[in-house]
């Protein structure tokens, strides 16, 4: 459980996130809807520990963040940018990743590689993947460690159609497993097949 | 200009961009899988400090190795003074670092280089007064120095405050 408690962040002067109160419980999926600079993005980094907020308090399962813990103790993110390392392979990639927590075997990379649609066999650096292929692996990077929390970012953009039925196969999947998710996107119709709750956003506030 | 400011200069403009690349990016995703803030703090410490003191022990022996083939006299090595340059080019790089937690980094790396190059050229420095301790770079002169103790004492706490400093910043700072 997620919660969000008049949560209040501005940079230079200007607020990005404005007394934001809400909670996410597991096994959900919930939806942030709203136009570039609403505060979408903010608003997951600040669940991730990746900002410090001005005023207001996240608690994930009763440890306040950035009190009693820096970072949720079990988190997949996609955030703006794929997060890869150009100059590895897929697999490479994920199992530095993996040596940090020690809680997901290569097993579990492969797995996750081959349900984004992917080869774990690739020898090919990710420099040399599509952008489609980059956002799969980027995918496949926040579910390997079965997280309890995933927060993405606009996870389907770059994706082809089957893709993007792939991707929202697994977060089914990932919501059924008992993961909390909280999506940010454009897109209408990911959160409308996606999303119990779907949020809108606009100038800090949410809807 | 003296041979010594080569040193100063390249090796503080080793990997430049070190910090940005290292808390954005690729690098996010190993941030918000350690434990904390901490670990990671230190984490980038180490490997920025060892790399550019590592260069900077490459280039001493390389030194060493052009004074030995021109037939220059190699020992006795002054041991005391060199240790108390390589100290100050320790403190010089945590300063960069700690200063690369808050500015753009050339701005940093302008700013620190212009800082030592003003402190060594300064001439007529009385060395038993301990207004010169401001000047520390100076160490890095360590021959010139007739004090090397309170330098020693002076360049360990600048380090200790420097490093503390570095890691309360961190601890607060946007990873954005």
């Amino acid at each position: 459980m997620i919660e969000v408690k008049q949560i209040s962040k501005a940079i230079k002067g200007q607020p990005i996130l404005d007394r934001i109160s809400v909670n996410f419980e597991a096994g959900y999926i919930y939806g942030l809807r709203g136009k570039n600079g609403a505060g979408k993005t903010m608003l997951l980094r600040a669940i991730a520990g990746l900002i410090n907020i001005d005023t207001g308090k996240i608690i994930i399962n009763d440890q306040t963040l950035h009190d009693e813990i820096d970072f949720p103790p079990s988190l997949g993110i996609l955030i703006e940018n794929d997060n890869l390392l150009p100059e590895h392979t897929a697999m490479r990639n994920l199992q530095l990743l993996a040596r940090i927590k020690k809680v997901a075997s290569d097993t579990d990379i492969e797995t996750a590689i081959r349900r984004v649609g992917l080869d774990p066999a690739d020898q090919r650096i990710v420099k040399k993947f599509s952008l489609g292929m980059r956002q799969r692996l980027a995918i496949a990077q926040a579910i390997f460690e079965r997280p309890d929390l995933i927060l993405l970012d606009e996870p389907t953009n770059a994706i082809d159609t089957d893709g993007v039925e792939q991707v929202r196969e697994i977060l089914l999947a990932e919501k059924k497993r008992g993961a909390t998710i909280v999506i940010a996107s454009h897109s209408q119709e990911d959160l409308a097949v996606l999303a119990d709750v779907v949020y809108e956003m606009a100038e800090g506030h949410l809807q | 200009m003296r041979l010594w400011l080569f040193p100063i200069i390249l090796t503080t403009a080793i990997q430049l961009d070190f910090i940005n690349t290292r808390l954005h990016g690729p690098y996010a995703q190993r941030i918000v899988r350690q434990a904390g803030r901490r670990i990671s703090y230190w984490q980038l410490y180490c490997h920025r400090i060892l790399s550019q003191m590592g260069i900077l022990i490459f280039l001493l022996l390389v030194y060493t190795l052009t004074r030995a083939i021109r037939q220059f006299p190699l020992w006795p090595l002054d041991l005391p003074n060199l240790a108390l340059s390589l100290m100050t080019f320790l403190v010089l790089f945590s300063i960069q670092f700690l200063i690369s937690l808050y500015v753009s980094p050339l701005i940093g790396y302008l700013g620190l280089n212009i800082y030592v190059l003003v402190s060594l050229s300064i001439t007529g420095i009385d060395y038993r007064s301990p207004w010169t301790l401001i000047l520390f770079p100076n160490a890095l002169m360590a021959s010139r120095i007739s004090q090397p103790g309170s330098y020693w004492l002076t360049l360990g706490l600048v380090l200790i405050a420097a490093l503390a400093w570095g890691q309360r910043r961190f601890e607060q700072m946007d990873l954005i």
